[in-house]
C-alpha cells in the first residue's frame, strides 16, 4: 500500500483533479445544451427499458391522485379565416363551451382540487372564450398552453390566467429529454405547476440552473412512470382514472366531487392527435407533461452532493490515469504499426467505461452522460499527452548526448 | 336464452375488494340485472364491489365509473386477461427498429431494380404474378446474347420457359398462370430453377422453391386486418407495413416483390 501511494505523483493528482473540475463543467455544458446526440438516445432509450424491464423499478404515483379528461372527442367547428381576413371553410377546436362548462362546475367546489392543466390550443378565437377565460381566471390553479414562440404564436390567453409552453419543435427525435424554461420569462408547464405546488422558483443559469438554494439541470431526463398504457381499463389492472369530457359533465355531485377532490385534472387529447413518439411508443403530449412534472417532484432534476463528489471522483480517477503515462504506453506508443485502429480501440474504450459510470448514474441520479464527446475529448488528450511525452524524452536523450 | 353470469365487478379490481367500492352506472345497453338485488340496473344506479351482475342478453353492456379508475365498459366478453406491460413496452421499443425494417423492407420491394437477385427470390419466392427479376453478370461477363429459361416442376411434369429480357431484367413467371389455371386451395410449392444458356451451355442462375399461397385464407386474413386498421384510423402506410408482416407471418422466410403482391391486392382484397 505504502509502496502504491509512494508512486502517486503528487503534481499529477492535483493536475487530475483540476482537470476533472474542468470535466465535470464540460459535462454540465454539454447537457445544458438541447442537442438531440445519438448516443445520448441510445443510452437514455435502452437505460430506462433495462429500468423498468429487468430492474423493474417502475413505481407509480398513487393512482388517486389525479383526474385525466379526455377531450379527443368534444369538439366544435368554428370559422376559418385566412390571413386576409375572408373566411375559407371550417375549423375543428375542442369545444370551448364544454370546457367552460367543466371548469365552472370545478369551480363551483372550492379548493378541492391540486391543480388544473388544460392542454388544449388556444390558437383561434371562439365565441365562448370570454365566459371560459372569466371561469379561468377565477382560479389560480389553473394553466393553459402558449406558443413556444411567443413572437410568433398565435396566443389568445389573457394575461391574467397562468400559461407556459407545453411542447417545442424537436430538431429531430423524441422527447427522452425536456427543456424545462427558456428563460426566466418562458417557463414551461410542468415547470409553472411544479413551482406553485411546491412553493419553489427556478432561476436560469449556466451551466446550471438554480431552485431554491440547489442547482438543477434545465434539460431533464423525462422518467415515464405514467404511460398510455396506464390510461386504458383494457389493459392494466391498475387503471389511472381516465373519462371522457362529456361523461364526466353530467355527473351527480355525489360522483364528481370525489373524482377531482385532491387530484391534478389533466384535459388534453389523450386519444386522437396529440401523440408524440417516445421509448415507450406514441406519447400523448399532456401524459409528457406529466411525466416531466413527475420527474421534478421526484428531485430527479437536482444535482445532488453525492454526485458531485461521485462524478468528480470519477473523472479525477480518469484524469490521472490519462497524465500518468507509464514506460509501456510510450513504448507501444512508438512500436504501434496501426496508429489509427489503436486510436478507435481506446476510444472505443473510454465510451465504454463512460456508458457503464452513465448508466450507474441514471439508475441513481437520472444523469446521463453525453459519452460520445467526452470519451472522444479523453481519447484525444489521451493520444496528445503520450505524444508529448515521447517527444520530451526524444528531446531528453539528445541533451544527455 | 343464454344466461351470462359474471362477476363483473368483482373482477375489475382485487386490490379494491371492499365493500366501500362502488360504481356509479353511467350508461346501460340491453337488460342487465343486479343479481344481490334482483333489480334491473340503469343508468344512475351505483354497484357495489361485491355485486354480481347478470347480463340477460350476449350483446348488453354497462358503463360505470369508479373515482380512482375511470370509466369501464362491462360485459359479457368482460375479461380480465390483461396484455402484461412488458409486452406492450417490447412492442413500444420495438416499433422504431421494426420501422427501420419496414424501410429496408420497402426499399428491397419498391427499388427492385437497386436489389440482388438473391434478395428477392432467396431460397423461397412466394408468388403473385408476373414479376421482374434484376440479372447481374454471372461467372464472367455478361453476353448479350445469353438466353435464360424458367424451369418448373408441376405434378411431376418438367415444364421450360424462354424468359424475356429487357436489358438486365428478366420477365419472370409470364406463362405461369396458364399451367397454375387448376384451383389450388391449400399453398403449393414448386421447385423452380433459371437457367442461363451460354453457347448452348446450360448454367443455373438461380435455383429455388416458388410457393403458391393459400389464397382465399390469406385475402380473408388481409381484409380483416385492413377493415381493423382503417376503422381505428390508421394510415395507409400502417396498413401496407401491417399487410407485409401479416404475409411474413404466414409464409415465414419467403421472399416476394411488392410490385406483383400490390397488384394482386388491389385485384383480390379489400386493400386500395
Amino acid at each position: 500500500m505504502r509502496n502504491l501511494l509512494s508512486k502517486i505523483s503528487p503534481v499529477k493528482l492535483l493536475l487530475s483533479a483540476a482537470h476533472s473540475l474542468f470535466l465535470v463543467f464540460l459535462t454540465f455544458a454539454l447537457l445544458y445544451i438541447d442537442f438531440p446526440y445519438s448516443d445520448d438516445k441510445l443510452v437514455i432509450s435502452m437505460t430506462s427499458l433495462f429500468e423498468k424491464f429487468i430492474l423493474n423499478i417502475d413505481k407509480k404515483p398513487d393512482r388517486s391522485g389525479f383526474l385525466f379528461v379526455n377531450s379527443s372527442y368534444e369538439n366544435e367547428l368554428i370559422t376559418k379565416y385566412d390571413e386576409a381576413g375572408f373566411e375559407i371553410g371550417n375549423l375543428s377546436i375542442t369545444s370551448r363551451e364544454s370546457l367552460y362548462r367543466f371548469l365552472s362546475r370545478v369551480n363551483s367546489i372550492k379548493g378541492s382540487y391540486k391543480f388544473i392543466l388544460c392542454n388544449v390550443q388556444f390558437n383561434e378565437p371562439s365565441p365562448y372564450d370570454s365566459a371560459l377565460f372569466a371561469e379561468m381566471s377565477k382560479n389560480k390553479k389553473i394553466i393553459v398552453p402558449v406558443d413556444y414562440n411567443a413572437e410568433t404564436g398565435n396566443n389568445i390567453i389573457p394575461d391574467n390566467i397562468l400559461s407556459g409552453y407545453a411542447l417545442y419543435p424537436l430538431y429531430g427525435g423524441e422527447y427522452l429529454k425536456y427543456r424545462l424554461m427558456d428563460d426566466d420569462t418562458s417557463k414551461s408547464i410542468p415547470l409553472l405547476i411544479y413551482e406553485k405546488m411546491s412553493n419553489s422558483r427556478m432561476e436560469m443559469g449556466f451551466p446550471v440552473n438554480s431552485m431554491n438554494g440547489a442547482c438543477g439541470f434545465n434539460n431533464v431526463i423525462i422518467d415515464y412512470v405514467v404511460r398510455k398504457h396506464d390510461l386504458d381499463y383494457k389493459l392494466t389492472d391498475m387503471p389511472f382514472p381516465f373519462v371522457n369530457l362529456r361523461e364526466v359533465m353530467d355527473l351527480p355531485d355525489e360522483v364528481f366531487e370525489p373524482m377531482i377532490k385532491d387530484r391534478l385534472i389533466l384535459i388534453g387529447d389523450f386519444r386522437e392527435k396529440d401523440n408524440y413518439q417516445t421509448t415507450f411508443g406514441d406519447m400523448p403530449g399532456t401524459l409528457i407533461l406529466l411525466n416531466v412534472l413527475l420527474t421534478l417532484e421526484n428531485g430527479k432534476n437536482i444535482i445532488s452532493f453525492s454526485f458531485l463528489m461521485l462524478i468528480f471522483l470519477f473523472y479525477g480517477i480518469l484524469s490521472y490515469y490519462i497524465f500518468n503515462v507509464t514506460e509501456q504506453e510510450k513504448l507501444s506508443e512508438k512500436l504501434s504499426r496501426h496508429r489509427v485502429l489503436k486510436f478507435f480501440g481506446k476510444f472505443i474504450g473510454f465510451v465504454f467505461i463512460l456508458i457503464v459510470f452513465s448508466v450507474f448514474s441514471y439508475l441513481i441520479y437520472n444523469i446521463h452522460l453525453n459519452v460520445f464527446i467526452i470519451g472522444l475529448y479523453l481519447n484525444l488528450l489521451d493520444t496528445m499527452i503520450i505524444k508529448y511525452s515521447n517527444k520530451k524524452t526524444v528531446n531528453e536523450t539528445e541533451i544527455l548526448k | 336464452m343464454k344466461k351470462y353470469l359474471l362477476f363483473a365487478i368483482i373482477i375489475i379490481n382485487f386490490s379494491l375488494f371492499a365493500q366501500d367500492t362502488w360504481y356509479y352506472v353511467i350508461q346501460v345497453k340491453g337488460v342487465v340485472i343486479n343479481a344481490s338485488t334482483k333489480k334491473t340496473i340503469k343508468a344512475g344506479d351505483k354497484l357495489r364491489s361485491i355485486d354480481k351482475i347478470d347480463f340477460k342478453d350476449a350483446n348488453g353492456v354497462i358503463k360505470v365509473i369508479n373515482p380512482d379508475e375511470g370509466i369501464y365498459n362491462l360485459s359479457p366478453a368482460y375479461s380480465k386477461k390483461r396484455g402484461k406491460e412488458f409486452q406492450y413496452l417490447v412492442k413500444a421499443v420495438m416499433s422504431p427498429l421494426l420501422g427501420s425494417t419496414r424501410v429496408i423492407f420497402y426499399k428491397k420491394s419498391i427499388d427492385f431494380g437497386e436489389t440482388v437477385a438473391d434478395d428477392v427470390l432467396g431460397d423461397s419466392a412466394l408468388y403473385f404474378g408476373p414479376q421482374e427479376l434484376e440479372i447481374y453478370p454471372w461467372r464472367g461477363q455478361q453476353g448479350n446474347d445469353d438466353k435464360y429459361l424458367f424451369e418448373y416442376t408441376y405434378k411431376g411434369k418438367l415444364y421450360s420457359d424462354s424468359l424475356s429480357k429487357v436489358k438486365e431484367t428478366l420477365q419472370l413467371y409470364t406463362g405461369l398462370e396458364n399451367v397454375l389455371n387448376d384451383d389450388i386451395k391449400g399453398p403449393l410449392g414448386i421447385n423452380a430453377q433459371i437457367i442461363r444458356m451460354v453457347n448452348n451451355k446450360r448454367q443455373i442462375y438461380r435455383s429455388f422453391r416458388l410457393i403458391i399461397p393459400e389464397k382465399q385464407s390469406l385475402i380473408n386474413e388481409i381484409n380483416m386486418v385492413v377493415r381493423a386498421m382503417r376503422e381505428s384510423g390508421k394510415e395507409a402506410e400502417e396498413i401496407d407495413w401491417v399487410i407485409g408482416e401479416t404475409l411474413k407471418i404466414n409464409y415465414p422466410n419467403c421472399n416476394y416483390d411488392w410490385s406483383p403482391f400490390g397488384k394482386w391486392l388491389k385485384e383480390n382484397t379489400e386493400y386500395k
